[in-house]
């Protein structure tokens, strides 16, 4: 039964993998979006990252349907720290719980808050930068002073101050001081673009004809500066998804039993020795998705550069 | 009485004040455009053609700005009275400029028919389907082959002559009264350049709008407009009919950029170049701005600044030749050249 709901799963991985494939091979290049995944395809390492990531999501927003177990239920007794087997697929935990279905549940949640901690933080970088750059002068320099700041302190000490001081995090607070401490490269990045784009003729062209400022930043600054920021935000995909696991592993992150792969590598690591499979598995998750998404990211950056843009 | 002009600049001053000091870009212009009339500007780079034309529209950035007692009128405004929301309704509306590149000055991100569609919009309640309408309607006004289809292209899909054209025709989707076209071929190719100096001549006449024309290619303007106003070291220097200015061009500066155009069918030799380089805007010379480079000067030239002397009808030339011209019988090497030759 379960089985064949993974057989579903694959097929849907599939055809979306063949979708995206076919999209990318129309003959007529007229869209933007069409050129750079054009180019993209012909990366391989990149390539196979996005299958990668494709796998990862699909698999794990289907998690309750895919699981083989409750990710919370103690099974029995017996089965405390039981090794891999045909019907545990990963093993227990010292709990008795399945590591399997904690896994797919885990990513799952990791996933979703690494994805809306990085839009949390594209947003913030975005418009702070934006308007930095774009109204310049002192503003400029006093925020760029105080984001120079912030970078100034490493992230994951500021992680650990603000977790602490904040405990117990529910999800959403998570993923706001995930969010919002992530922002500072993509602003300082954002700045710079805009700064050279303000100073290009089409700017000057938009005002001859009596554009406002909004409509310049709307139509000339934030659509010119996407491509960064979609690069800067994938790879930053994978700096929140290691940051959420380090939190979860020093137990200010997701609280138990809630399964996030960093705490199950948490629950693992005592038993390291005997129970290897607990840390293992999700640590092996954790790798090929920060993996996938830096990969991904230097796809994307190779794609989208301006300077390979074939007429 | 002459009719009012559609524009007219009188003392116009834009001053850059950086740390390195004040950069007198325009020191005193004064001129103005009839209404269907095609006035070219020419000049070096940094004469200050392209910030005059820059002042007529408001866009000097900081830390420039438009002295007090310089006065912008048009159509009856003075424009550097109006508050910066009646400013922006004459951009685009009443007076349109084009720039010089037309791949940096068009938005890489969307389509040409998306980008002309946007000008009404910003002025008008327009539906977006009218908007888009009037653009594809441009696109074959301003000689783009297939409109329809065409609006559909990126930029980067475009040859720079298409783009120019498409520029234009982002200027023109109000009709605007007055055209500001800085220095609109210089980046394209001869033949490219003839084309569209064709259409905006045709558009002219079609419109009834003026243009001002701002370029460093004395040929240009002698294809395209009747009045021409020669700038130097952000002064008008010299300012006649086409016709009367290349027959006799009176200002020595003016007679310097004519030696110094190439010519077809004679005998190939150097071209002539006037010796030194554009002074320093931070710090013009005394006198006639021009002394150190002219082949007539004299002390009068280093001590008294020439006021614009009336040469003939519509003919002004800032040159003290014109109270005393038989110093024009004995040139000499300019300072410039002296200097130069020995450092």
């Amino acid at each position: 039964m379960i089985a064949l709901r993974w057989l579903c799963a694959a097929a849907l991985i599939a055809a979306l993998c063949t979708a995206l494939w076919r999209f990318a091979h129309r003959s007529d290049r007229t869209s933007r979006t069409q050129t750079v995944l054009a180019r993209y395809v012909t990366h391989p390492s990149a390539m196979i990252a996005l299958v990668a990531l494709i796998v990862l999501y699909v698999v794990s927003a289907l998690s309750p349907w895919l699981a083989t177990h409750d990710p919370i239920e103690i099974l029995a007794q017996a089965l405390v720290n039981h090794p891999p087997s045909r019907e545990l697929l990963f093993g227990t935990d010292f709990a008795g719980r399945d590591v399997f279905s904690r896994v797919l549940y885990g990513t799952r949640i990791s996933l979703t808050i690494a994805l809306l901690a990085t839009i949390v933080s594209v947003i913030m970088g975005t418009a702070y930068g934006a308007t930095a750059g774009f109204v310049g002068g002192k503003l400029d320099t006093v925020m760029m002073r105080i984001v120079d700041a912030f970078l100034s302190i490493p992230r994951i000490v500021l992680l650990i101050a603000i977790g602490t001081l904040w405990a117990p995090l529910s999800i959403t607070s998570l993923i706001l001081i995930l969010g919002l401490t992530a922002w500072f490269g993509t602003s300082r990045l954002v700045r710079a673009e805009v700064l050279s784009l303000k100073e290009r003729e089409m700017v000057a062209a938009a005002r001859a004809l009596g554009a406002r400022d909004l409509a310049i930043i709307r139509r000339y600054v934030l659509p010119n500066v996407l491509s960064p920021v979609i690069v800067a935000a994938t790879l930053g995909v994978a700096g929140v998804i290691v940051n959420e696991a380090a939190l979860s592993y020093l137990g200010i992150g997701i609280p138990d039993p809630t399964p996030s792969l960093g705490n199950i590598i948490h629950d693992g690591t005592p038993y390291i020795a005997t129970a290897w499979w607990v840390a293992l598995f999700p640590g092996i998750v954790l790798v090929v998705t920060a993996l996938a998404c830096n990969l991904a990211g230097d796809g994307l950056r190779d794609a989208m550069d301006p300077r390979q843009v074939d007429r | 009485m002459t009719p009012r002009p559609l524009l007219s600049v009188e003392e116009l001053r834009t001053y850059f004040r950086t740390r390195a000091g004040v950069a007198r870009a325009v020191d005193g212009v004064s001129f103005s455009i009839a209404a269907n009339e095609s006035v070219g500007v020419v000049g070096e780079s940094g004469c200050g053609k392209s910030v005059t034309s820059l002042s007529l529209l408001r866009l000097i950035q900081p830390p420039g700005s438009i002295e007090p007692g310089s006065r912008i009128e048009f159509e009856g405004t003075d424009l550097l009275s109006l508050d910066n929301e009646a400013m922006r309704k004459i951009r685009g509306n009443r007076i349109a400029m084009i720039f010089q590149e037309p791949m940096t000055a068009l938005n890489p991100v969307f389509t040409v028919g998306a980008q002309l569609a946007e000008v009404p919009r910003v002025h008008e309640s327009i539906s977006r389907q009218a908007a888009w309408a009037r653009a594809v309607e441009m696109l074959g006004t301003v000689g783009i082959p297939d409109p329809s289809e065409r609006a559909h292209s990126y930029p980067h899909q475009l040859s720079g002559g298409m783009r120019q054209r498409v520029m234009i025709g982002m200027a023109l989707m109000l009709s605007p009264a007055l055209l500001i076209a800085d220095e609109p071929t210089t980046a394209l190719d001869v033949t490219i350049q003839a084309q569209i100096l064709e259409l905006l001549a045709e558009l002219r006449a079609r419109t009834a709008m003026s243009v001002l024309l701002i370029t460093h290619d004395l040929g240009v303007v002698a294809e395209s407009t009747s009045r021409v106003i020669v700038m130097y070291a952000g002064e008008v220097v010299e300012q006649a009919g086409v016709r009367e200015l290349f027959a006799q061009p009176h200002h020595p500066y003016t007679e310097g950029l004519m030696a110094a155009m190439p010519r077809a069918g004679t005998k190939r030799e150097r071209l002539t170049v006037i010796p030194g380089a554009v002074p320093s805007p931070y710090d013009w010379p005394s006198g006639c701005r021009f002394h150190e480079r002219c082949p007539y000067a004299w002390e009068r030239c280093a001590r008294e600044h020439p006021p614009l002397y009336e040469i003939g009808v519509g003919h002004v030339s800032r040159c003290h030749l014109a109270v005393e011209p038989e110093r024009r019988a004995t040139p000499h090497v300019p300072l410039a050249a002296r200097a130069g030759a020995g450092a």
